[in-house]
């Protein structure tokens, strides 16, 4: 490969100045929202005591979840050799840690007691699942960090295997800590399954890469730097696969579920009659989230243009936020059974049936604002440190993996 | 009648002495076994106890939730901004079998269960089993991720959604933390020896006890009919038993 | 050199207005104040579970110790409990009102204001004090647990001051 070079942006000209403006009007709805769900309390929200975690989990996850998929493209050049990726692993680096760092803030700002995060780094109850991901967040920030340095400084180059190799197991312990949040839960019919741990790491790398592609063109586009259609092809092929694969475990979780009889009151709720969460199932997750992506990534006529290319991303990142939403609220709105199967239930607090949710502006607020922190984030960084190379053009990068 | 021989004074005392050992005999295990309920206020709490309740669903009657208001006035929950949002320690559940069409109705609190979900995914160890079974918020370490809400079962936890005033002083809680039923832990602390549901039931229906004493009448009757947990597959040994269906 | 003179005197006399504004704060009967003076609500009890110096100094240290006693073991002795810190330290005003967490003429709040340090107890903790009938002589009902006679000796036991046996609904 011809030696490259990596040079930052000089990051005064109006529309960048105006792009991080537009970010921070995100960031001040969604500062808005958290001091005024902190004053009044949880009230204001649309979570209440049968759908507790809502729009703003959601959100949050996505980030989290898409933040150790977005390393991958580093790893991948680090670890597993191919040069192809190396000129974009700053650039993915800077990515995982900045949608890490929106998906945590959306996640602290929304807790009942946020100025009680000090008890939640000084107590550990080391039984919990959500213990070790605090442990794993911030470790996942101090190697990334570690790992962008040894990319940044010739110095330390010697490292990036080492440095690399460390984030690549740290970010699939993380993932599935994340996916285990849910798979350790007894109490829903939805969770409680060894398979959300894994289905969340390979929901990483699809959500991670379809982000990282947008950002790249972005970032390529908006700087005036020549993007070749080899690297992008291969990220093309790359993002073809994990869409399938996530497909493969979301189905393999349904059929799994659809053949124990206990399980087809929730299968039956997420797949046939369960109002707006079947309409995301389908529409969202299926359709628009895995189908038309791999059409436009796999059939020959579409998958020439970047635009259908850049198409396929911003799909696979919508079916994902459907299929979350499925998953966090879906599953808490679906009855508990205190008994066995054939009983239903009446009550106050509204056992035995369907939970209502609306999403209350402040929450979807909140959640915008984490994704505007991340992208706030990955454009400063395009300015305070030498992320992306001059010239990706096909002659330049070397064709050989 | 006035002289009294020696060996007389020594009978009367004798046998006055033997009735009063008999009589102190007698009353002596009730009052030693309910002063072991009224611990001392310096005294840590033990596994010598463990707190429970058994509920009768035959005789809880329909219609009836005095268990609800009794429960709500003891600890001071207020309605506040609708039932979606407000706090429920205590709710009475209407069951209807779909195969025989059987209903009954049944009181659902928080089963201070043997190994409770909520307190292994607590992130910051708030959620907390006390040696003696009750399970507890310690809402000073609370950070209100509503995690435990998400793990219980039973769905017998709240979050507090907005700012309260007038707690009772033996029952703070406030916005941001997540509460259930305590069995009523201020009324067991001081030896009370029920909770305010129980006391509240006109068919008696609740009845508190210590499940390790096998003396006390909730262990007798557990032994007698047996007591079925709610969730009984997931093994969590619940300290609330249910009877009648 | 004026200047200096002239913002110096404008400082002394925000500060001594601010000391003067402190003590228009008391209105209410009986206030002492402190070495710092700030007024201070008189106590109902004796005095208290320390010294005055050492509860000062001490008093966030064993609030974090005592509350885990209570939380965790159960311990409820005077000498752990919040509850009877403002049973003794929250006393009516001349007036009769009781000062709200918070407000001024409230214990906690007459230092804590001025050294602005943000208390987070009154978030959860109720800040008034148990009222002398009502929530103190709550008692077991007879049908609790079956022993009457028992129950009324227990109940002496633990309140000795207690008026009547029966339960207050």
């Amino acid at each position: 490969m011809k030696n490259l070079r990596y040079t930052s942006i000089d990051g005064n000209s109006p529309a960048y100045l105006g792009l991080l403006g537009f970010f921070g009007l995100f960031l001040l709805a969604a500062f808005v929202a958290f001091v005024n769900m902190e004053h009044e309390g949880h009230w204001i929200t649309g979570m209440n005591n049968q759908i507790v975690w809502g729009m703003p989990h959601v959100f949050a996850i996505f980030l989290i979840v898409a933040a150790s998929g977005a390393l991958n493209v580093a790893s991948i050049a680090s670890v597993f050799g191919k040069k192809l990726y190396k000129p974009l692993s700053r650039l993915s680096a800077v990515l995982a840690v900045a949608l890490l760092a929106g998906g945590l803030a959306v996640l602290v700002l929304d807790l009942g007691r946020a100025d009680r995060l000090i008890v939640a780094m000084t107590y550990y109850n080391f039984k919990s699942i959500f213990a070790w991901n605090i442990i794993l967040y911030n470790g996942f920030f101090l190697i990334v960090g570690l790992y962008l340095w040894t990319m940044l400084d010739w110095q330390v180059e010697k490292y990036a295997r080492v440095a690399g190799t460390a984030a690549f197991i740290w970010r699939l312990i993380l993932t599935t800590g994340t996916g285990s949040i849910f798979g350790f839960l007894v109490s829903r019919q939805a969770y409680d399954s060894a398979l959300l741990a894994p289905m969340f790491v390979i929901l990483s790398f699809s959500f991670g890469l379809a982000i990282f592609m947008l950002v790249m063109f972005a970032a390529f586009k908006w700087t005036g730097r020549p993007l070749g259609d080899l690297v992008v092809n291969r990220l093309k092929n790359l993002l073809g696969v994990f869409v399938a694969a996530t497909f493969y475990f979301s189905a393999v979780y349904h059929l799994t579920n659809l053949y124990m009889t206990k399980k087809h009151g929730i299968e039956s709720f997420i797949l046939l009659d369960g109002g707006i969460y079947t309409q995301l199932f389908w529409w969202g997750q299926i359709v628009i989230g895995t189908l038309l992506p791999l059409l436009l990534v796999y059939c020959p006529r579409p998958s020439k243009h970047r635009f259908a290319i850049g198409l396929a991303a911003v799909l696979v990142i919508l079916g994902g936020m459907a299929n979350l939403y499925v998953i966090i609220i879906g599953g808490q709105a679906y009855p508990i059974p205190l008994l066995p199967a054939e009983f239903e239930y009446s009550s106050t607090f509204f056992d035995g049936v369907v939970a209502g949710y609306s999403p209350s502006k402040w929450e979807i607020m909140l959640g915008l604002g984490g994704v505007a922190l991340s992208l706030f984030i990955v454009a400063f960084a395009l300015k305070i440190f030498r992320l992306l190379p001059d010239d990706l053009s096909d002659n330049l990068v070397s064709s050989k993996s | 009648m006035n002289s009294e021989t020696p060996i007389d004074q020594y009978r009367r005392r004798l046998l006055g002495g033997s009735v009063a050992a008999l009589a102190g005999l007698t009353l002596a295990p009730g009052v030693f076994l309910q002063t072991v309920q009224a611990r001392p206020a310096d005294e840590p709490v033990s596994d010598r106890n463990r707190w429970g309740l058994l509920i009768d669903t035959n005789k809880c009657a329909d219609g009836c939730n005095r268990c609800v208001t009794a429960c709500n006035e003891e600890n001071g929950l207020k309605p506040m901004h609708g039932p979606t949002t407000d706090p429920q320690w205590i709710r009475i559940v209407k069951v209807k079998s779909k195969s025989t069409g059987y209903q009954f109705q049944m009181p659902v609190m928080c089963q201070h269960c043997e190994h409770p979900p909520c307190v292994d995914v607590c992130p910051t160890g708030a959620s907390f089993k006390r040696a003696d079974g009750i399970v507890l918020v310690d809402r000073h370490i609370c950070i209100g991720c509503r995690y435990c809400m998400m793990a219980c079962p039973y769905k017998a936890r709240s979050l507090v959604h907005e700012t309260l005033t007038d707690q009772k002083p033996y029952m703070p809680r406030g916005k941001g933390t997540v509460e259930s039923c305590t069995l009523c832990v201020h009324k067991v602390d001081r030896g009370d020896g029920t909770t305010a549901c129980a006391e509240a039931c006109p068919e008696q229906a609740i009845l508190f006890g210590d499940l390790n004493d096998s003396g006390s009448e909730i262990s007798r009757r557990l032994e007698q009919y047996g007591g079925r947990q709610l969730r009984a597959d997931l093994g969590l040994n619940t300290g609330v038993r249910y009877q009648g269906f | 050199m004026t200047i200096r003179l002239l913002s110096r005197s404008l400082l002394t006399m925000a500060i001594l207005l601010w000391s003067l504004s402190l003590s228009a704060a008391s209105d209410f009967r009986g206030p002492s104040r402190d070495a710092n003076g700030n007024v201070v609500p008189t106590p109902k009890g004796e005095q208290c579970i320390r010294p005055t110096d050492e509860i000062r100094r001490t008093h966030p240290e064993l609030l974090l110790h005592k509350r885990d006693l209570t939380m965790h073991q159960g311990i409820r002795t005077k000498d752990a409990s919040l509850k009877e810190c403002i049973n003794c330290h929250v006393t009516p005003d001349s007036s009769g009102k009781v000062a709200r967490a918070g407000e001024p003429g409230f214990f906690c709040s007459s230092c804590h204001q001025s050294v602005s340090v943000k208390l987070d107890c009154f978030e959860c903790h109720s800040d008034r004090p148990e009222s002398a009938d009502g929530e103190r002589l709550r008692q077991t009902s007879p049908h609790s647990s079956g022993t009457p006679l028992v129950d009324r000796l227990l109940s002496l036991s633990n309140n000795p001051k207690a008026v009547s046996q029966q339960k207050v609904r």
